[in-house]
């Protein structure tokens, strides 16, 4: 199975702001995205903090794109996605004279049309929060001729676009592979997951003995995927391999053991020729709720052994992004690549896995950082997992 | 060439439900679409059934016509996948999840959890153990042909030796204007196979697979029946924006009326 | 039989979707998790719903909730003993 490519954009949005640089620095000096909420009432649910995208942020996306109030889903997707477009060298003139295509990977997409439609009384819904028709919009938007699809996977949605985007280029279904993850914060998933007790009152504490489970947040990411880039292209990363496994145990629970995330990874491992001790970092998924942080060491620990790489969530200071975690946490492991610096794991104090796990609690600068392997468990039993290495446009 | 076998279908629809093999009509009485009930479907237990929302109900239900095996404690397939395509997907408990939001008592937990259209991947995963890699994919109209051609392909690629591949569109009033019930299932295998396929997809183009019924004197009805709408076109996965894939069904498209 | 009970046996059987099952096939004594019914954790957070939608009464503490639940005869006792006096009552 082959499954290299090429990264040759990427950029995010996130709580702690505009692009993958600003939220790299404020991640480095460890500060925290998860705040009081602005856009939801306090009280009325188990949490009043989240990783909400600045408002002011939020309104520049849309002027880019000319999306009302009732669209901040494809504001963000089209923006960011955009962006990416025009980054790349021959910009969106290239991407649209060429076969390019787009998955977007989301969970509920534009889900605050549908609360809209929910309270207004009597009559049919119109589906307009439809994700395939998001992914469409978004593509059109960029005059794009190649494969549309949406990917709906829960939590890990984002790599398995990635993924998917991979496996078109291989297939000789286009050129080039846009890849968005979105996912905009919703009365929605702040009720669903109260319901559930899964959210931490505080911001959420990734792998801590003290953890008491999930902050949500919201944001974008976009990757340029492609087989063979141009000279003039910057390779930012490359995807090495993929492994993506169920556990076959629970719809929501994730299993006690960690092997469907551990055969996962190794899958993964396998397709990219790499052994364990090659793996420079590693992007937990790191939700904070007391089984996932559990199952997750479990799964690194029986992989990686005692002496396993360093390890960080992100989740601690961007929140939970849903569907859009695996585009986003795969474009920042990019720059800590070229940084080749392991960012702390914001939220951990004293770390309470039942196993040992090499989770950091300052930033550390290696002399090599050629190879990541980023993990996300979903609903529905879903494991995944992606291994990245430094581009050679990476200084 | 590289071939793609067929080895089983199902479906579930507002006409019916069955295999290949059987094909069950609802009663003349029954509701369009009929309620469904697992003891209608299946001789084997499946207690979960009820709790499942319209499109897991669907899912899984076009899946029991596959008539896979339920496994021993301890079995898995790791080396089969599974493959959801769906242009509703969970619209259905979507709604009722937001006007639970508002109710005394809180929103719903049962319902949350089938605010995602994968749940359904998740249930059969259960069910059967099945242990592979997992795709659930929207794109408009013809997701679900898309569904079996991204198995295939998944197969051809060398990710999984096996594939459960299901289009399936469920909802009801209000959140569409009328009700709809549709799915279908399909087991693709790799090979090599004991089993006779039903079908072979046979890929001689990169955008193209013939697909063949075995025994031309029984109809792929569940292909026909969801790829054509019952109006006798072929509906090509034309959701690739301006790039359509076509699915040849000339066998099916002769025998099936 | 205790009309609690009977009304609980039906509002279980309708919160948690049990279409195989009637209200009469739940056994009052026997526990509602683990063996009989099967239920799993997301029922345990519905049937947490269903009170106080139904009851007026919020389990907050997971052990509260666990001994609530322990059977329909526990749920009733703990439904009686938390529900608030009528204004009417005596």
């Amino acid at each position: 199975m082959s499954s290299h490519c090429a990264i040759v954009g990427m950029d995010l949005v996130a709580a702690l702001g505009d692009g993958p640089d600003a939220v790299w620095a404020r991640l480095l000096r460890g500060e925290c995205g998860i705040r009081p909420a602005t856009r939801f009432p306090h009280g009325k649910y188990t949490t009043d903090v989240v990783g909400e995208v600045p408002a002011a942020l939020l309104d520049a996306l849309r002027a880019e794109t000319g999306a009302d109030e009732s669209s901040p889903a494809y504001a963000m997707a089209a923006a960011i996605a955009g962006r990416v477009a025009r980054g790349v060298p021959g910009g969106q003139a290239r991407l649209a004279g060429a076969h390019t295509g787009l998955v977007l990977a989301t969970t509920k997409g534009e889900i605050g049309q549908l609360e809209r439609l929910a309270a207004s009384p009597g009559g049919p819904v119109d589906p307009c929060h439809n994700v395939g028709a998001l992914a469409r919009d978004v593509a059109e938007a960029l005059e794009l001729s190649g494969p549309v699809l949406c990917v709906s996977n829960a939590c890990v949605s984002g790599l398995v676009a990635i993924v998917q985007a991979a496996r078109l280029l291989h297939r000789g279904d286009a050129e080039l592979m846009l890849v968005v993850g979105v996912d905009v914060l919703a009365d929605f998933m702040l009720a669903g997951f109260s319901a559930f007790n899964a959210l931490s009152p505080t911001p959420c504490r990734p792998y801590d003995a003290a953890r008491d489970g999930l902050s949500l947040g919201e944001g974008a990411g976009s990757l340029l995927l492609c087989l063979e880039p141009r000279p003039d292209d910057p390779v930012l990363g490359e995807v090495g391999g993929w492994g993506i496994t169920n556990d076959a145990c629970h719809i929501t629970a994730p299993s006690r053991t960690g092997e469907g995330l551990a055969a996962a990874i190794r899958a993964a491992l396998g397709a990219a020729g790499l052994r364990a001790d090659q793996v420079d970092y590693i992007n937990g998924h790191g939700t904070a709720t007391v089984y996932n942080d559990a199952m997750e060491a479990r799964a690194i620990h029986a992989v990686f052994g005692d002496d396993m790489p360093p390890l960080a969530s992100v989740k601690g200071t961007l929140g939970h992004t849903l569907g859009a975690a695996g585009v986003l946490e795969a474009a920042l492991s990019l720059v800590a690549m070229r940084e080749r610096t392991v960012p702390a794991s914001i939220g951990l104090e004293t770390l309470g896995v039942g196993v040992p796990l090499r989770v950091l609690r300052e930033p550390l600068e290696l002399p090599r950082l050629d190879h990541v392997v980023s993990i996300k468990s979903g609903f529905g039993g879903v494991n995944a997992a992606l291994v990245l290495r430094r581009g050679a446009g990476s200084r | 060439m590289i071939h793609i076998a067929i080895t089983a279908c199902g479906c579930v629809d507002d006409e019916g439900f069955g295999s290949a093999r059987v094909w069950t009509a609802w009663p003349q009485d029954a509701a369009t679409p009929p309620r469904l009930r697992w003891s209608t479907l299946s001789q084997r237990p499946f207690d979960r059934f009820g709790r499942l929302d319209l499109l897991c109900k669907a899912a899984v239900a076009a899946a029991e016509m596959l008539e896979l095996p339920v496994p021993e404690p301890g079995e898995s397939r790791p080396d089969t996948a599974l493959v959801l395509g769906t242009d509703l997907g969970c619209i259905d408990v979507d709604l009722r999840f937001c006007r639970s939001m508002a109710e005394e008592g809180g929103a719903s937990p049962k319902l949350f959890s089938y605010t995602l259209p994968s749940t359904a991947l998740g249930e059969l995963a259960i069910r059967h153990q099945v242990t592979g890699p997992n795709l659930c994919l929207s794109a408009g109209p013809g997701s679900g042909l898309l569904a079996l051609w991204e198995g295939a392909k998944l197969l051809l690629a060398g990710e999984a030796r096996c594939c459960i591949a299901i289009g399936a569109e469920a909802a009801a009033p209000p959140a569409v204007p009328e009700p709809i019930l549709r799915a279908c299932a399909f087991l693709l295998d790799r090979g090599p196979t004991d089993r006779e396929p039903l079908a072979t997809l046979s890929f001689a183009r990169d955008d193209e697979a013939l697909c063949r019924a075995t025994r031309p004197d029984r109809p792929l009805r569940c292909l026909f029946r969801f790829a054509t709408r019952r109006d006798g076109i072929h509906t090509s996965p034309a959701l690739y924006l301006k790039a359509p894939r076509t699915l040849v069904c000339r066998e099916a498209l002769v025998v099936a009326r | 039989m205790d009309a609690l009970v009977d009304t609980l046996r039906k509002q279980i059987v309708e919160a948690l979707s049990l279409e195989e099952s009637t209200p009469e096939d739940i056994d009052p004594t026997a526990p509602l998790f683990g063996a009989g019914l099967g239920l799993d954790s997301i029922d345990a957070l519905e049937l947490v719903v269903m009170v106080e939608k139904n009851h007026g009464i919020r389990i907050v503490e997971l052990e509260v909730g666990r001994r609530a639940f322990a059977s329909v005869n526990a749920l009733a006792d703990f439904i009686r003993t938390n529900q608030k006096p009528c204004a009417d009552s005596e």
